[in-house]
Parts: C-alpha cells; sequence; structure tokens
C-alpha cells in the first residue's frame, strides 16, 4: 500500500516534471518564431523610414542638378525608393485601411518623377515647380515617420504585439504608433492635389460613353427582362437594389428561372444610359457534349439579337464545361480594344450563362473619324529590326494618358516568342509592347487595355 | 416578316458553311483542321505529341503516328482537363492544347491583350486561387469571382502594393491569410472563379474592400462607402 502511494507519488513527480519542461520549451519555440516575425517587421519599418529619407534626399539633388545625366540618375532613384518604400509599407502590420493615402502618395512620387526622367530632357520650370512641392511633401513624411522610428526605439515598440491586439480587434487607441500614422494619413491627404500636366499615367480612363439621361428603375427593369428574353416572358424578380457607389452607378436585378425557382440571375443595368453591362446566371453546366464553334455562333446569335453587331472575336477560353468569347467593336477595319465584352456559353446546351459588357458600355459610343497620318512602311520602319513581321492591322487602343489614341498593331516574332507591338499611326509614338502568352496556361495579361 | 426569315435563313446558311464547308476546305495537314485518331499520321500528330510531351502526358517519341502511347496520352490530357474521354483529339481538345484551327479562331489570340489587369503570372494565378477558397468557398460563384475582383482592384489601386503576393500577404488584410485557411488546396471553382477575374470580369463594382457583417469585428468597416451584397459578403470602395 504505502509502496503504491510512493510509485503514484513519483510517477506524478516525473509528469509534473515532464509536462514543466514540455511547456517551457514550447514557450521558447513560440517566443523564438515570435521573434522572428517581430524581425521581418522591424526590418520593414525601419527601411520605410531609410526610404522615405532617401526620396527626399535624391529629390534634392534632382533640383541642383545641371546636367541632364545626373538630373536622370536622381529621379530615377527617387523612381526605385519610391517603389521599395511602397512595398515595405505594405509590409508593416497596421491595417490596410491606416496606410491607403500613404501608399497613393508614394505611388504619385514614382508616377511623377518617371515621368518626368522618361522625357529624356533636364527637368522644365513646369517640372521643377512639381518636384519643389513634392519634396517639402516627401519631407514632411518623411520626418513623421522619423520620429514613429524614434519611439519604436526609445519604447521598444513591438509590431507583432500590435499586430496580435488588432487582430483580437483590441486595437490600443492610445497606440502612438498607429495614432502617429493615422495622423500621416490625415496629413498626406491635405497635402494640396498636383497637376502633374501632360505626362502622369491614368489608372484608369474615365467612361466617356457614359454620359447620357438617367433612366428610371422601371425603365432599366424592362431593359433587363427584354435582355433576358432567351429565359423565358414570365421571369419572377427576386430583388432590386439601386448601387450608388459603384464605378458606375447601376440597377442590379436578380430573376428567378422560370422553370428552377432556385436558380436565379443577376443582371445589371447602368443608370445612364440604361445599357446592360453585365449578366450572370448560376448554373453548374453537365459534362460539355457542344463543339466550341457552335457555342461561337450561339454566343454572335445572342449578341445579334441584342443589337450588338460589328464585333470581331478576339479570343476564346475553355474551361469547367464552359467558353467564354471575348469580342470587341470594329468599324471600317478598325479593332476598337476600348469597346470589350465577353459571353460565357455553356457547353452541355449552349445556353449563354454569362455576358459582361464593362468596356462597350464604358467607352462604345459614335466616334469621330480616326485618320492617321502614316501610312503602313513609315510605320513599319519605327521597329525594331530584328524582329519577323507576321501581321498588322488597325487598332485603337488608350495611351499612356488614357487617351484613345489609332495604331499600328504589328504581330511581331522573335525566336519563338511573340507580341503586339503598337505605333501610332499619327505620331508614330511606339505606343506598347504586349508580349503574347500562349493558350490555355493561364495568361499573363500585359493590358493594351489600361493605358 | 418575311424579311426576318430571310434572315434566319442567311444565318442558317452562314452555320452550315462555317461548320461544314469551311472545316472540308482547309488543309488536313494543319493542327486543328481536322480530327485525329489512333493510326493517323501528320505533322499535325507531331504538334499534338509535342504539346503532350511538354505538359508530361506522353512519354514517347515524336513520331508523327498516332499510336498506342498517343492515345493513352490524350485519353489521360482529356481526363485531366475535364474533357470527354474519347481518345480523338477533336475541337474541344485541340482548344484544350492551344491548337486553333485557322479558320475557327483567329489568330494570334488578342485576349491577353485586351485584358485589363497586369501582373498575374501562372503562380499568382495559384495564390487568387487559394484566396478564392480561404476566403470564399461556399460562397455563390459570382462572389468568389467578386473576391478575386477585389484582390485585383486593390492591385491596380495606387493605395495598395504593387504585386499579388503582396497585396495577399499585407498583414491585417486577409483574414484566411492570417488563419492559415490560405494555405488549404483550393478546388477547381476557385480556380475558374479566379481565371475569371484575371480576364477582367469584376461583379463587385470596382470594390476594394469586403466584409462579413455577421464575423466583422471593426468599426472602421461601415464606415466605408458600400456598393453591394453578394453571398455573405457586403462589398465597399
Amino acid at each position: 500500500m504505502r509502496r503504491a502511494v510512493w510509485v503514484a507519488g513519483m510517477l506524478a513527480v516525473v509528469v509534473v516534471a515532464a509536462s514543466l519542461y514540455w511547456g517551457f520549451s514550447q514557450t521558447r519555440v513560440k517566443n523564438q518564431l515570435l521573434t522572428r516575425l517581430e524581425n521581418t517587421y522591424q526590418r520593414a519599418f525601419h527601411d520605410l523610414a531609410f526610404n522615405l529619407s532617401a526620396i527626399d534626399a535624391e529629390l534634392a539633388k534632382a533640383a541642383v542638378a545641371g546636367t541632364e545625366e545626373q538630373a536622370m540618375i536622381r529621379l530615377a532613384a527617387v523612381w526605385r525608393q519610391a517603389y521599395v518604400a511602397q512595398t515595405n509599407l505594405g509590409q508593416v502590420p497596421l491595417g490596410v485601411a491606416n496606410l491607403e493615402n500613404t501608399e497613393l502618395f508614394l505611388a504619385r512620387i514614382g508616377d511623377a518623377v518617371f515621368s518626368i526622367a522618361s522625357r529624356g530632357t533636364l527637368p522644365t520650370a513646369e517640372d521643377r515647380q512639381v518636384l519643389s512641392m513634392l519634396r517639402t511633401q516627401a519631407r514632411d513624411m518623411a520626418n513623421t515617420v522619423a520620429t514613429v522610428q524614434a519611439t519604436v526605439l526609445r519604447d521598444n515598440m513591438r509590431w507583432t504585439d500590435l499586430e496580435i491586439r488588432t487582430l483580437n480587434d483590441r486595437a490600443p487607441r492610445d497606440s502612438q504608433v498607429l495614432g502617429k500614422f493615422r495622423a500621416l494619413e490625415d496629413q498626406v491627404q491635405q497635402f494640396p492635389e498636383i497637376t502633374f500636366g501632360e505626362h502622369v499615367n491614368v489608372a484608369r480612363p474615365a467612361p466617356l460613353a457614359v454620359t447620357a439621361e438617367s433612366v428610371s428603375a422601371g425603365v432599366a427593369e424592362k431593359t433587363a427582362r427584354d435582355f433576358l428574353r432567351h429565359l423565358g416572358a414570365d421571369l419572377r424578380l427576386v430583388s432590386q437594389v439601386e448601387v450608388v457607389e459603384a464605378e458606375l452607378p447601376h440597377f442590379s436585378f436578380v430573376f428567378a428561372h422560370p422553370v428552377d425557382a432556385n436558380r436565379h440571375t443577376t443582371i445589371e443595368v447602368v443608370r445612364n444610359g440604361g445599357r446592360v453591362f453585365q449578366m450572370f446566371s448560376e448554373r453548374e453546366p453537365r459534362a460539355a457534349v457542344i463543339e466550341v464553334g457552335v457555342a461561337e455562333q450561339r454566343a454572335k446569335l445572342f449578341l445579334a439579337e441584342r443589337n450588338l453587331m460589328n464585333l470581331e472575336l478576339l479570343g476564346v477560353e475553355i474551361g469547367g464545361n464552359t467558353a467564354i468569347f471575348t469580342f470587341c467593336y470594329t468599324e471600317d477595319g478598325i479593332l476598337f480594344y476600348p469597346d470589350l465584352l465577353r459571353v460565357r456559353v455553356a457547353l452541355d446546351n449552349g445556353e449563354v450563362l454569362s455576358y459582361e459588357g464593362n468596356g462597350f458600355v464604358m467607352y462604345h459610343r459614335e466616334r469621330g473619324n480616326f485618320v492617321g497620318q502614316m501610312g503602313i512602311a513609315q510605320a513599319k520602319a519605327g521597329l525594331n529590326p530584328d524582329l519577323l513581321v507576321n501581321g498588322v492591322q488597325r487598332v485603337i487602343i488608350f495611351d499612356r494618358q488614357g487617351r484613345e489614341v489609332l495604331c499600328y498593331e504589328f504581330a511581331v516574332q522573335r525566336g519563338t516568342e511573340k507580341f503586339l507591338i503598337f505605333i501610332n499611326a499619327t505620331t508614330g509614338r511606339e505606343e506598347n509592347i504586349v508580349r503574347l502568352v500562349e493558350y490555355p496556361q493561364p495568361m499573363i495579361p500585359a493590358g493594351i487595355f489600361r493605358p | 416578316m418575311q424579311s426576318k426569315r430571310m434572315v434566319a435563313l442567311a444565318i442558317a446558311l452562314a452555320l452550315v458553311f462555317v461548320l461544314v464547308v469551311v472545316p472540308t476546305l482547309a488543309e488536313a495537314q494543319v493542327p486543328g483542321t481536322r480530327n485525329l485518331r489512333q493510326g493517323d499520321r501528320g505533322p499535325d500528330v507531331t504538334e499534338v505529341q509535342r504539346r503532350l510531351l511538354r505538359w508530361g502526358y506522353y512519354f514517347g517519341p515524336i513520331s508523327s503516328l498516332f499510336g498506342a502511347q498517343t492515345l493513352a496520352a490524350v485519353q489521360f490530357f482529356q481526363r485531366r482537363n475535364g474533357l470527354p474521354i474519347t481518345g480523338i483529339v477533336g475541337p474541344l481538345t485541340f482548344a484544350a492544347l492551344g491548337i486553333r484551327a485557322p479558320r475557327a479562331v483567329p489568330a494570334p489570340d488578342r485576349t491577353a491583350a485586351v485584358t485589363p489587369q497586369g501582373g498575374v503570372d501562372r503562380n499568382g494565378m495559384h495564390l487568387l486561387a487559394r484566396a478564392v477558397y480561404g476566403e470564399a468557398r461556399g460562397e455563390p460563384f459570382e462572389g468568389q469571382v467578386a473576391v478575386a475582383a477585389v484582390i485585383l482592384n486593390r492591385l491596380r489601386s495606387q493605395k495598395f502594393p504593387n504585386t499579388i503576393s503582396a497585396v495577399i500577404y499585407q498583414p491585417l488584410a486577409f483574414t484566411a491569410v492570417a488563419d492559415g485557411q490560405f494555405y488549404l488546396t483550393p478546388g477547381s471553382e476557385a480556380y475558374r472563379a479566379a481565371q475569371l477575374a484575371v480576364n477582367g470580369w469584376d461583379p463587385s463594382g470596382g470594390a476594394l474592400y469586403y466584409f462579413n457583417p455577421r464575423t466583422a469585428t471593426s468599426a472602421w468597416i461601415w464606415t466605408r462607402p458600400y456598393i453591394k451584397t453578394i453571398g455573405r459578403h457586403r462589398f465597399l470602395r
């Protein structure tokens, strides 16, 4: 009996000792990992502070540079530092909403110096004004972050603490660091808007075609029902919302399928002008039995019945028992790449499942005539002589300023790699180079649609 | 009424022409212009073998003869890509192999060129699909596309980092990344949603944020301009 108690006691001691040891080693491992995570955050933050002061310094040097060579070197340095600063800012755990304006400002600096440097001349008087304004702002920003940096160093502030508390939504309201970054956001937002003039990249051109009068919800619903006539006449309206805050304010309708009430179709009609810009029908297609050529005809018929004509097929993607056809508008042999639309056809019964016409609705309109002053031969002379030219056609694309321009699109080849090169038919400028990636690998969309 | 009938007749005739006449006019040796089955020979067989070899479906010699090994490889390819397993290389299989009949679809394929988002490569697609699966599996399909679109909208926006990985791995940006659900293996639906979003479909209406009102705890999220609700997610500017 006594012996049994003794053995049990020993066992208990061993178990307690073992679990203590295990617990300590677990804590040690956890702390090691936390420290490593902390180190990456600290690295990103201190790098960011360095990038900001480097931007300030290089802008200062660019302002006093007297030769094109030095000006270019300094502006390129600013551009590089601004890019890295954006990356580093994105790695600091402050919460995405607390960084928006600061990210935006860094991107603007990058854009401005890039566009000035890419002209390859000394900055003009106007450029200098932009640069000196940017410098004032960059210096303010660098100073703010430098004081945060001092606080972080002095108080041994840990980013991981802040992150864990934010994740549990116990973000410390009194956190000096968070407070200072929020103040920085406000500060950046109050920077006066800089007009970069001609030479800045436009994120996305304004929807030029959406200028007409607003339509009422009733008219929009009629348009929607008309568009969905392939589903039958007696569609039941499930819900209707007017979406005001979107890029394109629109009405969003959900209809129930006449036979299968659980099957819904969403359709969206732009408020201004009342055109349908997207439609999707929720259905999982069964095994594919229809050939792509037939599906293509279905897609074209669907578009023609909705008065969408003069469309050129640009490509098709197949997957998940559906085929997606991409079209753009064409007139007088010119392809209008901005006027883009897509139709997704089920390969089990040929039904059109979705329609997406963002580009078409935003940019398709009556345009003036595009006349290029250059002939093909003259434009071709501007190409790199090493290229094998497989074909050429006239197209409309957006240039870097977001204006529609007429270009010669040269389909070229260098070795086995294929490219499209766009030469402006008026100015001869090489507007864009797009590398073509072979289907069916996931595409690498280089985007001539975007300026 | 009469003219409508004429139009219908014209469309039907055009259809017959495209589907029946054009393929027979085309030269049989150009890849994609005839169906290939066991026993066939020609440069088009070579092209099919070359592609199957490159993607790891075929291990035999490049011989221009459609033999048993080629047949097995074609069936393997069809099975893996959700095509009818016929062992015959028809239009669907040609398309999946990236071989286009010269008349059926114009070449070069310019979808890549006109697609609005840049900066997503093959592995970027995997990341995107994982994010969709981790964040939005079980949501309606367009809700999944919308989540992918939000990530791409962030990539495009100057207010967020510049690469797909930096957007996805931004600390505190996505809960699925924070809690590890991101590392689950995504299903094919997530991939399809990601692909559609990359190709420019944005059901979110240009949203930069979304949240699930039942699980979201942050107060600030309610202060952003609301766009729309899809499934359980509210999408915001």
